[in-house]
């Protein structure tokens, strides 16, 4: 396990190579950060820079205080590979010149760290197996989770999180889980950088011959292009790097597909080294873009070349500002700098270098001089080239780098993950607002209605005509008998007809009435909910996806409002006949027909005399009556009941309504709250599995 | 507003073709679109999107005040990104070392401006807001030809927009909006950079006529690769869609390296129409976005006749006034009762058995008469339904915002209508409450024949008392006495009855006529009075809103020119 507690990759790779004395001039200052790590090494022979650089030695070379995990997982990152026992069978102090020729200093500090490995991998090799199979179950899960929602909402920042999110899978899925899997491959450098800077052609230089097109178009290079020895040749275009890219073995034909890598082998490049010319950042083709940070992406160290007319652009500083966030081992190359002005814009840029948190870079200048044949003249790459080799001919050297980005980059998910996560938090947060205002709109609605069952809003137009029409005519009174006769059969024929008919046209206008009364408040309620959904900033994904029919009530709704409401008035004709027992003083006298008094009691409850339809003298007539025939007692029971049915109707039909919401948000297909926590969950698998 | 292609291989400049309008002609078309635009602004507030006016409303701001000052200078901008070589550029045009120039990136931190031709130019700088430090003018006194020329143009170098300096960008995006002739500053290396193409050639590719590409540091190139990279650089802007870019090549560095730019310059300063053609293209593209809410087919002028039927009919029924017809009808009736009713008959009644009165609930007879208190109001829930349905149909061919804007107008009075609906029937009811005089003539009658009823029965009785049993005496009065009169009188008692029923029921037969005929008069004036309200509350303020949408089309046509 990694001691420190903020490792940053760049840097300590940076610091791994900062020892060329030339550019860098980072003179040794200790080994502060390995402390922890036993070895007889002098302070001057590891990497200065402080804590980061401590921490990462510790993160590949384990602490020897610790035990046989961390040990196993050292083992992780060195792989199997036998190469460095080879090269440096026993730990000698490096200052033994094992190859005379070996001269510079850089080399020779990476080496001392390389040589340490060998001995503490041997102690965990039977865990390794285990430890690395879990370890690549904890990254494939983390790139399901990562893979398993969409950000479909609009809420500021979803851009950067779409981004970091397909970036993260990116990763896993072209260089985290590949290079677990083979770490003995060749040290992958990108070179990444704006357009027109002249990256080609310092492959080319570097190579020796023209691999990639140059010229004064811009942009140049659209097909990356992986240039490496022919032994690896089979590996890249086999191999599970990139493993969403095509392969094409070069030479590059002129006119290939975009996202075809051309991999070109060649004798010129040396063993453990592999080039990629990755297109530019900054052109107006945005699959150069996205090519160029997959292509970061898989960088075992990103060489960012920028030039002399271009070191201030927005673009550079934010490429490489993602790339030290994302754990990639960055060099810088400032090119075509103008003869005479060498200086004055190296030592600006070197400024800005370290305002930015990326001082300690490896850099390397190159002037602007005339190109031919597609190459810069060999003196202009030299330092490059012979950083690159040596880096590339020492096994320890390269596998510390390796390892040193593997590290950075997983380091990198426990941020960035969480990161992640907290946009998908954001998403759910806009979900919930978005229920909450379907929830509270239908809500307003329920209790506008209650209220307009209640004061008597509802006691107009036909509804009161109809009932003055029946209580005026004295066929409510009719419907009273009086017991042991038959009077009410006296009356004329047409009378008695008129009678049901009234009765029956009161029912339905009441009827009507609430039915209207629940489509209108069911509408409106649509309305607001859209109206709502407009205004948020989270609305316009989720009703882009849902059907125009959303704003208004559903097309069922007429028909299940009316079952309802019929359904409402049998139930309190059932309880006026059942639990309507007439006080028994009334009822030796006189006997009822329940379904005018049921209309009698709906009237009542709709809140008859209580509001505007008040009219002197005439308040509560229907409640005076109920209350003489059944006792204020039983009165009250029916009464309540009868509204508390008619409130879980209507509450039953609008909980049907607000479904059709839900399912709309649904089928936007917002993440819901058990996105972040496997998020998270992942992460502190991946953790435990490190 | 021509412009002319310039053939790359020469790098040299066409003049552009002198317009055919006068300065003076074209400010007048511009000063219609902008009335236009103006107008849409009206419109469109509390009905269109709130940026987009917000973006119009700056724009006439904008406009105005560009108009109002000199119309004889020409403001023209150098951007381009850092390193690319503005400020050398700049210099090389004025002929002096205003603008600082180096290797050290980015250089140019604020616009420095360059005048030629004082007159009135004070205020537009001002205007422009560049800082006094940083403005120059080329005036007489360094009289040359080349500089009377130029006379009347405003030259800005503006810091660059890729840098990490995002205060740069600002001052750019500012300056680019209010620019008259926008030049884009490239060089071989960043010509083809996102940040310029994405940021301003793209949002900006339909001021073709008032934007000018120039590449810079051709020295840099060898001499057969210059045309190679104009005609890339042609490629990339027209797919770009800047049709027809105007491009030229300069060096600041080669003698005589920026004669190609000055020539442009000094066309365009001489024609006067870059401002004209500048704002109109701003009223161009900000028509378009309004065009979005300017549907295809051309709406109704107003609510179709059958909408109009339909509405009233459902705000009958919401109203109830068939309901209120009926209830009306009967309480005629009953009111017809007292007065033609056979009052024997209502006695007889009377003195069945009363439910009401053994529940010592008697009032509550009398009050339940009382019931019929006229319409009051209508529902609330019939009336919204009735105004959602008005507007279906005839609002799906309009935009979005429109059809919303005409279903909301439609319900601007929905709040009152029931109580306008509850007045405007009221209005209707008096002809029932009037009680026509034939009714009393009638009462009368039916009482007097009560009360010859009730003489006969007395008569009979009397009769029967001094006749039959000799009370009043041995010699009553012959019309007392006479015992064979009792038939008579009876005959004439039960006819009195009997013609009391027969006028009771013959005048209940009178009564349902005239109340039928009351009704559908009734009904018939509740309609009008309906349709008023309807006509007034609701299809008028559709009317209205469909008015001014189809005026708002029309405008964004003139804006768009």
């Amino acid at each position: 396990m990694p001691s420190g507690d903020e490792v940053s990759g760049p840097s300590v790779r940076a610091d791994g190579f900062g020892l060329v004395p030339p550019a860098s001039g980072d003179e040794p200052t200790g080994d502060s950060g390995m402390s922890g790590v036993p070895f007889g090494d002098e302070p001057g022979e590891s990497a200065s820079g402080g804590s980061n650089s401590g921490a990462a030695a510790a993160l590949i070379f384990g602490d020897a205080s610790e035990d046989a995990p961390d040990a196993s997982e050292r083992k992780l990152f060195t792989g199997a590979a036998p190469a460095p026992e080879a090269e440096a069978p026993e730990p000698a102090p490096p200052e033994t010149p094992e190859n005379p020729e070996e001269a510079e200093e850089p080399r020779r500090a990476v080496r001392t760290e390389a040589v340490r490995r060998p001995d503490r991998s041997a102690l965990a090799l039977a865990g390794t197996t285990m430890r690395q199979s879990e370890l690549t179950r904890a990254l494939g899960e983390l790139r399901d989770r990562l893979g398993a929602f969409e950000f479909v909402l609009d809420v500021p920042g979803v851009e950067e999180a779409r981004e970091a999110r397909s970036e993260l899978r990116n990763q896993l899925e072209d260089y985290v889980l590949p290079r677990i899997q083979a770490v003995e491959t060749p040290l992958l450098v990108v070179l990444g950088g704006s357009t027109g800077a002249g990256k080609s052609t310092l492959v080319n230089t570097l190579v020796g011959t023209r691999v990639s097109a140059t010229g004064v178009l811009r942009p140049t290079t659209s097909s990356p292009i992986l240039v490496c020895h022919p032994d690896h040749a089979d590996w890249f275009l086999e191999g599970p790097l990139l493993p969403g890219m095509g392969r094409v073995r070069g030479p590059a034909p002129d006119a290939i597909a975009g996202d075809q890598l051309v991999i070109i082998a060649s004798d010129a490049v040396p063993r453990g080294l592999a080039l990629l010319d990755s297109p530019d950042f900054d052109s107006v083709f945005e699959d150069h873009y996205e090519f160029a940070t997959k292509l970061m992406a898989v960088a075992d160290l990103w060489l960012c070349v920028t030039t002399a007319a271009r070191y201030a652009d927005a673009q550079v500083w934010q490429m490489l500002r993602r790339a030290s966030e994302n754990g990639a081992t960055i060099g810088v190359v400032l090119s075509r700098v103008p003869q005479g002005a060498g200086a004055e814009v190296v030592g600006h840029f070197g400024d800005m270098l370290d305002e930015h948190g990326v001082g300690d870079t490896r850099r390397f200048t190159v002037p602007e001089t005339r190109i031919e044949d597609s190459r810069l003249p060999e003196e202009a790459v030299e330092e490059i080239r012979g950083w690159l080799v040596g880096v590339a001919d020492n096994a320890g050297d390269r596998e510390f780098v390796v390892g040193d980005t593997l590290g950075g980059v997983l380091d990198s998910f426990r941020t960035r993950v969480p990161e992640v996560a907290r946009h998908v938090e954001a998403q759910v947060e806009q979900r919930d607002e978005l229920a909450r205002i379907v929830e509270s709109s239908y809500g307003t609605a329920l209790a506008e209605l209650d209220e307009a069952t209640r004061n008597g809003s509802l006691l107009r137009g036909e509804v009161l005509a109809r009932w003055q029409d029946f209580a005026g005519t004295g066929d409510l009174l009719k419907s009273l008998h009086i017991r042991r006769t038959k009077s009410g059969k006296r009356h004329g024929a047409a009378r008695r007809q008129r009678g049901p008919t009234r009765v029956r046209a009161l029912k339905s206008a009441l009827r009507a009435g609430l039915e209207s009364l629940i489509v209108s408040s069911a509408e409106h309620a649509a309305e607001q909910v859209i109206a709502g959904w407009r205004e948020h900033p989270a609305g316009g994904p989720v009703m882009a996806e849902a059907s125009a029919s959303l704003g208004t009530a559903s097309p069922e709704l007429a028909r299940r409002v009316t079952r309802a409401v019929s359904a409402w008035q049998d139930h309190v004709q059932d309880l006026v006949r059942t639990e309507g027992v007439t006080k028994r003083s009334v009822a030796k006298l006189v006997s009822f027909d329940p379904e005018a008094l049921a209309l009698v009691l709906m009237v009542g409850l709709l809140g008859y005399g209580t509001s505007d339809v008040a009219v002197s003298g005439n308040s509560a007539v229907p409640q005076r009556l109920l209350k003489a025939l059944f006792g204020a007692e039983s009165l009250r029971g029916m009464g309540a009941k009868a509204r508390a049915d008619l409130r879980s109707r209507i509450g039953m039909l609008f909980d049907e309504e607000a479904i059709r919401f839900g399912q709309a948000l649904d089928a936007a297909g917002i993440p819901d709250q058990t996105v972040p926590a496997q998020l998270y969950q992942a992460t502190h698998n991946l953790e435990v599995a490190r | 507003m021509t412009t002319s292609a310039i053939p790359a291989s020469t790098g040299g400049v066409a003049r552009p073709a002198p317009s055919a309008a006068a300065p003076e002609e074209s400010s007048a078309v511009l000063l219609a679109r902008l009335d236009a635009l103006d107008r849409m602004v009206q419109a469109g507030t509390g009905r269109l999107d709130e940026p987009l006016l917000a973006d119009a409303r700056t724009l006439l701001d904008r406009a105005g005040e560009r108009l109002r000052l000199s119309g004889d200078h020409t403001v023209v901008t150098f951007a381009g990104g850092t390193g690319s070589g503005k400020s050398s550029l700049f210099n090389a045009v004025c002929g002096l070392d205003l603008s600082p120039t180096g290797v050290r990136r980015p250089m140019t931190s604020k616009a420095h401006a360059c005048v030629w031709g004082l007159d009135g130019a004070g205020p537009l700088l001002d205007w422009l807001d560049v800082d006094k430090r940083h403005r120059y003018a080329r005036a007489s006194a360094l009289d040359n030809s080349a500089d009377q020329s130029l006379q009347g143009l405003v030259l800005l170098d503006l810091p660059d927009h890729d840098s990490i300096q995002a205060v740069h960008r600002a001052e750019v995006d500012r300056f680019v909006t209010i620019a008259d002739l926008l030049v884009w500053v490239v060089d071989p290396q960043k010509y083809a950079d996102a940040a310029l193409h994405r940021n301003y050639i793209v949002p900006y590719a339909r001021y073709a006529a008032v934007t000018l590409i120039v590449l810079n540091q051709v020295d840099k190139l060898q001499p057969g690769e210059v045309d190679d990279c104009v005609a890339d650089l042609r490629r990339l802007l027209e797919a770009e869609g800047l049709a027809e870019p105007r491009i030229v090549t300069t060096s600041a560095v080669a003698p005589d390296g920026v004669r190609n730019l000055r020539d442009v310059l000094v066309a365009t300063v001489a024609e006067r129409q870059a401002r004209n053609a500048r704002l109109g293209t701003d009223v161009e593209r900000l028509a378009e976005r309004f065009a979005a809410y300017r549907g295809e087919a051309a709406p109704p002028s107003a609510v179709p006749a059958a909408r109009r039927t339909e509405l009233i009919e459902e705000l009958s029924a919401a109203a109830g006034a068939p309901a209120v017809a009926e209830a009306m009808e009967s309480a005629y009736e009953l009111r017809a009762a007292d007065f033609v009713g056979w009052p024997v008959q209502t006695m007889i009644t009377r003195l069945r058995s009363d439910p009401l009165r053994r529940m010592r609930l008697t009032e509550l007879r009398e009050e339940l008469r009382g019931a019929f208190t006229g319409p009051v109001g209508a529902q609330q829930g019939d009336v919204d339904n009735a105004l959602a349905g008005v507007t279906a149909g005839f609002t799906d061919d309009l935009p979005d915002v429109w059809a919303r804007s005409v279903r909301a107008a439609a319900r601007t009075h929905a709040a009152e209508l029931p109580e306008d609906l509850g007045a405007a029937l009221r209005e209707a009811v008096p002809t029932f409450n009037q009680v026509p005089r034939w009714w009393w003539l009638v009462k009368t009658w039916q009482y007097f024949l009560v009360l010859v009823a009730v003489l006969g029965v007395a008569w009979i009785g009397l009769l029967v008392a001094f006749g039959l049993f000799e009370l009043g005496g041995a010699d009553p009065h012959p019309l007392l006495g006479e015992a064979g009169l009792i038939p008579y009188v009876a005959v004439v008692a039960i006819c009195a009855l009997g013609m009391g029923w027969l006028t009771s029921s013959a005048c209940r037969n009178m009564v349902a006529l005239s109340s039928g005929k009351h009704g559908d008069r009734m009904e018939r004036h509740m309609r009008e009075q309906i349709e008023q309200v309807a006509d007034h509350k609701v299809i008028r303020c559709v009317a209205d809103e469909l008015t001014h949408y189809t005026r708002f089309r029309d405008d964004v046509e003139a804006a768009r020119g």
